[in-house]
């Protein structure tokens, strides 16, 4: 029996800069944005195609939700080695409750031992609708995994999760199974050939009626924040008024004071090693 | 690279080249900003020449001062000139040299389908990177411009006495060839021109020069590989230029600049010597 792995794969509108004019545009330009693939999700497309290419057979399905916005990077993530792509078609702006109702039912569909997301977006970064998929569909889920290996004869994955702090947690379960992936594993390059078979593959693309739950939260509408308001520096007011005015036209930076090390490298590394002994940052001075 | 197999230090630079279209993952948006509030010049329809920035020019720090003095000789000179701005995509050279083929098509096609719409006489590129892409790369794709490099058009500029060069540069001064100036389009004597009609400038020749000239160690897109096999090139490179007792280092390309000066300040000799575009000398010259 092959494997099928389902990847969820978000495409977002990546917000770099912000180098407009406008107020009404919320100084955004048509140049300040890219339409990409959510990174996490990229991992998480990166570890299906480790555990198919271990397991030596299987079949990966992405799905995506909404319209494509990004066709050329979801191209590219069919070069690197997925063999469908499904597109849920959608166009509501809708919360994470109602986009894993979507994502659970074509995983129902299309059947899946195992379903992958990235452990959270790059514009929303809620990292809910993994959780959310997992809940609908009854299915096990662990959240920030960075590693994972299958054990098809018993039907089980191992999953190692960032706990946080430094801490990985080792965990078993059953399959099929959901996992969130974070950041870590280095996502490979298409290879050429592949990369022209993905330019003519087809799209799948579905309709599912506008049912089932009722979203939990509305929608009203979807806008770009407002930029920070930027703080204003008050300064020391002990501070002589010459000082003051020098102190807000440096940017209100202030600067610590410190001392250049000059000379080879051996000697400003003898001369940083003794400044953190005698602050007593490192040693005590007695070796 | 058609096989997808590129170094992990190197996947980044792709990526960045396809979302952002620039080898250091700055964005179209932040293009201009090197010439920010300094009066440049957009081509919009019809000038002179066109100055080709290049991606180091625009987002290096160190090569942006090159770029603002590049600005102010042909101002100083009266020429109508003007930069594409934000129109201006990476010329396609580091897709190729790292091998992702299809890359540099998109790009370098694209870069033509704008050039096209504008009119000028010659465009002048700012790096010998872009230079050869423009000059030999660009006619196989359906672009032919006459296209020349920076210390091409400042030794015409010189000759023509255009501008006069009034302030001293008292040293002696090297020259190191820029491979895809050199080797690859035999720009030779522009830089021994320019060289020469510097005041106070004592030229000299590295013992390595002109078709025996040395590499930098950064073209060929080993500017974003590591080096993991022998000796560091820019460290031998250095060794011989500091050897040869000049105070001054003339070149003509931004990863040699950047090269060599990691080089000469790796190799902490006593009197090291300055590393400096031609660009750059010409520029405080005529101020």
């Amino acid at each position: 029996m092959t494997m099928k792995t389902v990847v969820c794969i978000k495409q977002i509108c990546h917000v770099y800069a912000r180098t407009g004019m406008d107020p009404s545009e919320r100084f955004l330009t048509s140049e300040d944005k890219i339409y990409m693939v959510n990174p996490f999700d990229e991992v998480a497309l990166e570890m299906g195609l480790r555990l198919k290419d271990s397991l030596g057979e299987g079949e990966v399905t992405l799905i995506t939700l909404g319209p494509i916005i990004a066709e050329s990077e979801l191209r590219r993530c069919l070069g690197m080695g997925a063999d469908h792509l499904v597109q849920i078609e959608e166009d509501q702006g809708m919360d994470s409750w109602r986009k894993s109702f979507f994502l659970a039912r074509a995983i129902k569909e299309i059947g899946a031992d195992l379903i992958l997301c990235g452990k959270e977006s790059l514009d929303r970064q809620s990292g809910q609708v993994g959780a959310f998929v997992a809940h609908r569909l009854d299915l096990p889920f662990v959240s920030a995994v960075v590693s994972a290996t299958m054990n098809p004869g018993a039907g089980t994955v191992e999953a190692e999760r960032r706990a946080g702090r430094g801490v990985r947690e080792g965990i078993g379960c059953s399959l099929p199974a959901v996992l969130s992936v974070d950041m870590g594993l280095e996502v490979r390059l298409p290879k050429f050939e592949d990369k022209q078979r993905a330019l003519s593959a087809p799209v799948e693309r579905r309709i599912y009626p506008d049912e089932g739950d009722p979203a939990r939260t509305m929608v009203r509408t979807i806008f770009a924040p407002r930029p920070r308001p930027k703080k204003v520096f008050t300064p020391d007011s002990r501070l002589e008024a010459f000082e003051r005015i020098q102190q807000l036209l440096m940017g209100s930076r202030v600067e610590k004071k410190g001392s250049m090390l000059t000379g080879s490298v051996n000697s400003q590394v003898d001369g940083i090693v003794s400044f953190l002994k005698q602050h007593g940052f490192a040693g005590n001075g007695k070796e | 690279m058609g096989e997808g197999a590129l170094p992990s230090e190197a996947k980044a630079t792709i990526r960045n080249l396809l979302l952002y279209k620039d080898v250091y993952g700055k964005g179209i948006a932040r293009r201009t900003e090197w010439a920010f509030n300094r009066g440049v010049p957009r081509l919009s329809e019809e000038a002179e020449v066109l100055l080709w920035v290049g991606c180091s020019g625009a987002f290096h720090p160190r090569y942006q001062e090159i770029a603002r003095g590049m600005v102010k000789i042909l101002k100083a000179g009266g020429v109508r000139f003007g930069i594409l701005g934000k129109d201006e995509l990476c010329c396609g050279d580091p897709a190729r040299r790292l091998g992702e083929e299809s890359l540099f098509v998109e790009t370098a096609q694209e870069n033509i389908r704008r050039i096209k719409k504008r009119r000028f006489e010659k465009i002048v590129a700012l790096c010998p990177h872009c230079f050869n892409t423009l000059k030999n790369e660009y006619p196989s794709l359906g672009g032919s411009f006459p296209v020349v490099h920076a210390t091409e058009y400042l030794a015409d500029m010189i000759r023509l006495n255009k501008i006069t060069l009034k302030y001293s540069l008292p040293a002696k001064m090297a020259l190191h060839d820029p491979c895809y100036l050199g080797r690859g389009n035999g720009v030779y004597k522009p830089l021994r021109e320019i060289g020469n009609a510097i005041p106070g400038v004592k030229l000299l020749e590295l013992p390595r020069n002109r078709e025996s000239g040395f590499c930098c160690g950064g073209g060929g897109g080993r500017m974003w590989l590591h080096e993991k096999l022998g000796k560091r090139m820019n460290l031998l490179r250095a060794e011989e230029v500091v050897k040869s007792g000049v105070e001054v280092l003339g070149t003509a390309c931004p990863y040699c600049l950047t090269m060599l000066e990691d080089g000469i300040k790796t190799l902490e000799a006593g009197q090291p010597a300055k590393v400096m575009d031609l660009v750059e000398i010409v520029a405080s010259s005529i101020r």
